[in-house]
């Protein structure tokens, strides 16, 4: 009898769920993603920097790391705020198709935020640099004038 | 050295408002956090609670870069229209 009602208990409760698998395979692969992006993004723009900042290291050195900072907070909120799976996961089928909507939702958004951040590295650059080239033009007549 | 000093106090202001944010961020989210039964449930509210002051802070970041920017490019000017 008591055995009985246990079996009917455990129907009534939800039965299998593979939503705590789903989010420590999630975890890591996003945070990992965010990490290795960010590292990758970063360490190569301190060229950028340093070409927009006119070869000033300092300036050039923090402004990159204190984009690198927003970066990792603004990616790893989103990849935290989008955890939560609202579908039951009963089988390994489910739970594998949900995870991969999760990570690949994520993968497309830092691929956009990639690109972002590499169109505003090259239009800071092209910026500066029309910053620079106009100075350039005040000095050609300045050594020009000897000649003539 | 007039510079510096608006500079220091600017920085405190600022150290002392991210302090004020988490520190109240954290007092409100032990008034509304709601009943967590399982590991599963753990796991999600911790990572939403995070999620929104991580972003939160993000944002704050991005804005005091901006405004670093703006108040830069505006003594450039007017020290250029000065000149």
């Amino acid at each position: 009898m008591q055995a009985q009602a246990d079996v009917v208990n455990n129907i009534a409760q939800p039965i299998p769920n593979y939503l705590l698998t789903a989010y420590l395979i999630y975890l890591p692969i996003a945070l990992l993603l965010t990490f290795y992006v960010a590292h990758t993004l970063f360490r190569n723009s301190e060229v950028f920097m340093l070409d927009i900042f006119h070869g000033k290291q300092e300036i050039a050195l923090s402004t990159n790391k204190l984009f690198e900072v927003g970066f990792y907070l603004l990616n790893l909120g989103f990849a935290l705020l989008i955890l939560q799976i609202d579908v039951e996961l009963r089988t390994y089928q489910v739970m594998v198709e949900a995870l991969s909507y999760k990570v690949g939702g994520f993968a497309i958004y830092l691929g956009i935020m990639l690109f972002l951040n590499l169109y505003m590295f090259f239009r800071g650059r092209r910026i500066s640099r029309q910053h620079q080239f106009p100075q350039a033009d005040t000095d050609i007549p300045h050594f020009e004038a000897p000649i003539s | 050295m007039k510079d510096r000093l608006l500079a220091d106090s600017i920085n405190k202001l600022l150290l002392t408002g991210y302090y004020l944010l988490n520190l109240g961020y954290a007092t409100l989210m032990i008034y509304t956090w709601q009943h967590v039964d399982t590991i599963t449930e753990l796991v999600s509210s911790i990572s939403s609670r995070s999620a929104w002051i991580i972003l939160s802070l993000g944002l704050m970041h991005f804005f005091n870069i901006l405004v670093i920017y703006l108040l830069r490019r505006h003594r450039h000017n007017s020290s250029q229209s000065k000149t």
